[in-house]
């Protein structure tokens, strides 16, 4: 297993073309834009080596007997499943932020269980080579992205109908040595700081779409990748000096996401685990979506208990802890977390073996875990503003509180209770202002898929008709089933 | 010195401050003599250190240990015990009226 050491060391080995503000940006490690998201993918790494957190940040490989970063494990039993929520809440609760590990964990599982599946039907050697593929994971203890979605274009229309072929990532050429392969993927979280990615189909395909069902894993440095850091919200706060505006500046907001472009890349044989499959397009994109469903209830209530905690911070730095009604918020911000995090464990505790051996969750408790995060998170955070109060919009800057002349005023006025001091209650308010609002709550609307993807999930899984029976049972109504 | 073995459950959402506790239980071991590792194959004794009640780390799994510690939160072997006197009752356990 590599330390946090190795893996930043590691990342300096690598020539990824990444860009942003207009730049290409040649030393990602001390960049201060990617500098939070590295430390948050570092911990991964650190705490994996501490034996307080090894329980459950580390497994043993089923392939080699050797002992592996959780986040390069196939789920072996529920209890995997159940260790891997437990994982996400740790680190969720230590960095605050997104970690960015578990997309290219999700895509390992999903891609491992569905080409066995195919393998059986097609007589395939996909699986096989994913298990070389894996061994190489495991044995390197390698960051993967997972690449799941892509631009989609007009989205009435099926990738093999766009205006632009390019919508979607396809299949350009074959030849003896592999494949090339074209196309986009947006919203690619942590692949700036990742060593390899696995690219998957975002829909299920149709036969038309035959060139579009295509699975392969490739280093982030491949020639002709190249990857566009998006912004987020108060991101040139990192060019400033000082720490305090920047709120969570150790480990940032979410996982620091990239637009990635495939210019005619090249894939060799041996790193293809779909190419033209199209009926497995829609079992790998539920196997990844549920498993990344999944996590939510664990990282989000990590990162709510931190919100919690600075809602609670703040009471008391206000005077205002032991009102009757501050105490009833906080109440429910944690009966809302600890929903998802019921969710989550649930999903686990259902989960139930592949044909490959490899553990799946319960698909309808992971979408629905994923739907409570779109809303419930936004509620947390609404009262974790309302409770903190209007102060977190207009502080003044660290450059003015640090200023001799008006520096002292910012001292008396916005001074709370007073065993606290007047920086440690700003820090708290800046922290709370850069995880409850603009990027990191888009995020738990559409990271692992939009609200509707859930929902279209979870009425396929509804089991509808059973449920009318039932009421059509207990109602007396006669039916010849 | 003699060593007692220590194995962390991995303390997603623990109870206690477990921070605390494991200075508090370093010193009172060592007072005894005693100091604390993670290879637990060559230590007298194991102490499994559960943050919560859950227990997700469970004795079973440790059987051939004679001498076993679990903490469960603000717990011994499932008696609730002041979090401060975790360490205290822990080396009592342990080594009985030796301690």
């Amino acid at each position: 297993m590599k330390n946090r050491e190795q893996y930043i060391e590691s990342l300096k080995n690598l020539k990824t073309q990444v860009y942003y503000f207009g730049k290409r940006i040649d030393n990602i490690i001390e960049h201060p834009s990617f500098k939070p998201h590295i430390n948050s993918a570092a911990l991964t790494y650190e705490l994996a080596n501490m034996p307080e957190y090894e329980e459950l940040l580390t497994a043993t490989s089923h392939l080699t007997g050797k002992k592996i970063n959780r986040f390069t494990h196939i789920h072996q039993s529920t209890e995997d499943l159940v260790k891997k929520v437990k994982a996400l809440r740790l680190l969720g609760q230590k960095t605050g932020a997104c970690f960015q590990r578990c997309v290219g964990w999700d895509a390992l599982n999903a891609t491992y269980t569905v080409t066995y599946e195919m393998d059986q039907k097609y007589g395939t050697d996909y699986h096989k080579r994913f298990l070389e593929y894996l061994k190489f994971v495991q044995e390197n203890d390698l960051m993967i992205a997972g690449s799941m979605t892509d631009p989609k274009g007009d989205r009435s229309l099926r990738p093999s109908q766009q205006a632009d072929p390019d919508l979607y990532v396809h299949i350009v050429e074959k030849n003896d040595k592999g494949i090339v392969v074209r196309g986009a993927k947006a919203h690619q979280t942590g692949i700036i700081n990742s060593h390899e990615m696995i690219v998957m189909p975002t829909i299920a395909m149709g036969e038309e779409d035959k060139d579009y069902a295509v699975v392969f894993a490739i280093p982030v440095d491949t020639e002709g990748v190249i990857h566009i850091f998006g912004r987020q919200t108060n991101d040139s706060r990192r060019f400033e000096e000082g720490e305090i505006d920047k709120g969570n500046y150790k480990y940032g907001i979410v996982g620091g996401e990239a637009l990635t472009i495939f210019n005619d890349v090249f894939v060799p044989w041996e790193r293809v685990f779909m190419c033209g499959e199209f009926d497995y397009a829609g079992l790998l994109v539920e196997r990844f979506a549920s498993y990344h469903r999944q996590n939510y209830g664990g990282c989000k209530t990590g990162v709510s208990d931190v919100i919690i905690g600075s809602a609670v911070a703040i009471a008391e730095y206000n005077g205002v802890a032991k009102a009757s009604h501050v105490r009833d918020k906080i109440v429910e911000m944690v009966h809302l977390a600890e929903t998802l995090y019921c969710g989550s464990i649930a999903c686990s505790a259902e989960g139930f073996p592949t044909p490959s051996g490899a553990y799946f969750v319960n698909p309808l408790l992971a979408n629905t875990v994923k739907q409570n995060v779109t809303r419930y998170i936004y509620e947390i955070c609404r009262l974790c503003h309302d409770i903190a109060g209007g102060i977190i919009a207009t502080l003044p800057s660290e450059a003015d509180l640090k200023n001799e002349e008006i520096g002292p005023y910012i001292e008396k006025y916005l001074k709370g209770v007073a065993d606290v001091s007047t920086e440690d209650r700003i820090r708290i308010l800046r922290l709370i202002e850069n995880m409850t609002g603009g990027t990191a709550l888009v995020e738990s609307m559409h990271g692992a898929g939009s609200p509707q993807a859930q929902r279209i999930m979870i009425l396929r899984q509804a089991n509808l008709n059973q449920k009318k029976k039932l009421a059509e049972d207990l109602a007396g109504i006669k039916k010849e089933h | 010195m003699k060593i007692v073995g220590i194995k962390y459950c991995g303390e997603c959402n623990p109870e206690i401050d477990i921070g605390d506790f494991m200075k508090r239980l370093k010193l009172r071991l060592n007072s005894l003599g005693f100091t604390l590792t993670t290879d637990i194959d060559k230590s007298y004794g194991l102490i499994i250190v559960n943050g919560c009640r859950v227990g997700c780390l469970k004795r079973e799994k440790f059987a051939n240990f004679e001498n076993i510690v679990v903490i469960n939160g603000a717990s011994i072997d499932s008696v609730i015990v002041d979090e401060s006197k975790l360490a205290e009752k822990i080396a009592e356990k342990l080594f009985g009226g030796n301690c």
